[in-house]
This record gives structure tokens, C-alpha cells and sequence, in this order.
């Protein structure tokens, strides 16, 4: 029950909004609802970064609670790994969104 | 009678006064001024964990803020600029006596630093690509039809 509310309190882009275009963090609450659903498909195609960067907060919070030896390593590669999904899952949409328009 | 005085005089050394103790306790030393210990010296007697070291100030902050500054809509040269402002702050506070600090926290420092720096690159290039669609096609299309049909 409490999943199903979530989608009603979804915050909408700003970014998108305003130009038209979409935002790097686009996708991310739709993906978000869309895995707590169970539809993991759905989840990576709206944010193929959802899931690794919850497993990079995970990988924090459990840093932060444990302080592992490499922790702050892990975390800078998970992130880092995170940040390049975004960054080519952006531009795929973006060219995407140019080609269907034309 | 006449010996006591009506009120608590704060210099005076025989009087204990509540106030003036955990003044005393919890100042922190003036920045610069005892060498051999860190800005935050006071919290060194109360840290239970890593034997009397401390953490390096807002180092988790400075780490979340950079694992943040990727995703927000736009934010991330905004975000990680603040991680990276913040870094050095708390770089110059570390460097005054590392020995005082946690190596844990001066990993997540360091660990927030990169982050920011990657969130900032890649936000930036986001942001340039926004610049060159808004202004180059945008004005482009603006002459041929209306910008809301994209």
C-alpha cells in the first residue's frame, strides 16, 4: 500500500519544465517506482543508474555505520561507475530525443 | 554573612560557578593558537572511538555531496563546487595536525573530493550541452516554428 502511494508524491522536473528538455536525474522516481513495483525491465530502461546508485548509498550508509578499511575507495568507484551510466544515459536520450523529432 | 557576596562574581577563582566551568570546558581553542591541537580539541575527550582522534569536520557531508551532485536536476556543478569549497576548508583544518584525525574520515574526504570533481565535469558538460540546444537550436527553430513543439 504504501508503494502505490509514493507515485502521488512524485516531484515533477524542474528542468523539464522550464526548457522542454530533460534532466540528468530524469527518469529516476518513475525507475524508482518501477523496481519498487517489481518491474526491474521497466526500472532499467526509465534510469539504468537507479540501481547502481542505490547500491552506492547502500555502500555508504554501511560505510559510514562499519567504516570498512576501503571503504571510501568502494564507494568513489560505485560512484564513479554511477556517474558514467547517467552521463551516457543522458545523451542516448538526448540524441534520442532529437532523432524522433526530426 | 559579609563574606559571602550577594551575587556570583565570575573572577572570582574560589567561587564555583556552574556557567564558568562549562564555558571553560567546551570552548574550543582559537584557531592557530594551540599548535599541538586541533580546532575541535574539545570534543577530544569525549570521542569514544579511534583513541582519542577525531573526525575531520563535514567530511561525511563533503562525501554526500558529491555522491549527490550527479543526479539533482542540473545541480551537480553547483553541488559539487560546495563539496569541493568545503573540501578545502576542511583540507586546511586537517593539515593544521593530522595526527588529530581519523584516517576512516580522511578517506571519505578525499573519496567526497573525487566525487565532486566528477560531478562537476560531467554536470558541467550537461550544462554546456543545455547552453549550445537553447541557444544555437533554439533560436534556429525559434524562426521556422514554435519551441513548445519540442
Amino acid at each position: 500500500m504504501l508503494l502505490f502511494s509514493i507515485s502521488d508524491y512524485l516531484l515533477p522536473c524542474p528542468v523539464k519544465q522550464l526548457t522542454g528538455l530533460e534532466c540528468p536525474g530524469c527518469g529516476f522516481q518513475r525507475s524508482f517506482v518501477a523496481l519498487m513495483r517489481g518491474d526491474l525491465a521497466d526500472s532499467l530502461h526509465l534510469y539504468p543508474a537507479l540501481i547502481p546508485f542505490l547500491f552506492t548509498w547502500i555502500l555508504l550508509l554501511l560505510h559510514l555505520k562499519f567504516k570498512f578499511r576501503n571503504g571510501a575507495k568502494w564507494i568513489t568507484y560505485s560512484f564513479a561507475a554511477t556517474a558514467v551510466i547517467v552521463f551516457v544515459n543522458f545523451m542516448i536520450k538526448m540524441v534520442f530525443n532529437f532523432h524522433t523529432h526530426h | 554573612m559579609q563574606n559571602q557576596p550577594p551575587y556570583n562574581d565570575p573572577n572570582n577563582p574560589q567561587n564555583p560557578n556552574p556557567y564558568n566551568q562549562q564555558y571553560n570546558q567546551n570552548q574550543p581553542p582559537p584557531y592557530g593558537g594551540g599548535q599541538n591541537q586541533p580546532p575541535y580539541g574539545g570534543q577530544m575527550q569525549n570521542n569514544p572511538y579511534g583513541g582519542g582522534q577525531v573526525d575531520v569536520p563535514n567530511a561525511t557531508v563533503i562525501l554526500v555531496l558529491g555522491i549527490v551532485s550527479i543526479v539533482i536536476c542540473g545541480l551537480g556543478p553547483i553541488l559539487g563546487t560546495i563539496a569541493l569549497v568545503m573540501y578545502s576548508g576542511a583540507k586546511k583544518i586537517y593539515e593544521q595536525n593530522p595526527g588529530a584525525y581519523t584516517q576512516s574520515s580522511f578517506n571519505n574526504l578525499n573519496a567526497g573530493r573525487i566525487c565532486g570533481i566528477i560531478g562537476l565535469i560531467l554536470g558541467s558538460l550537461i550544462w554546456l550541452y543545455y547552453i549550445v540546444v537553447l541557444v544555437i537550436f533554439g533560436t534556429m527553430m525559434g524562426s521556422v516554428s514554435t519551441w513548445d513543439r519540442y
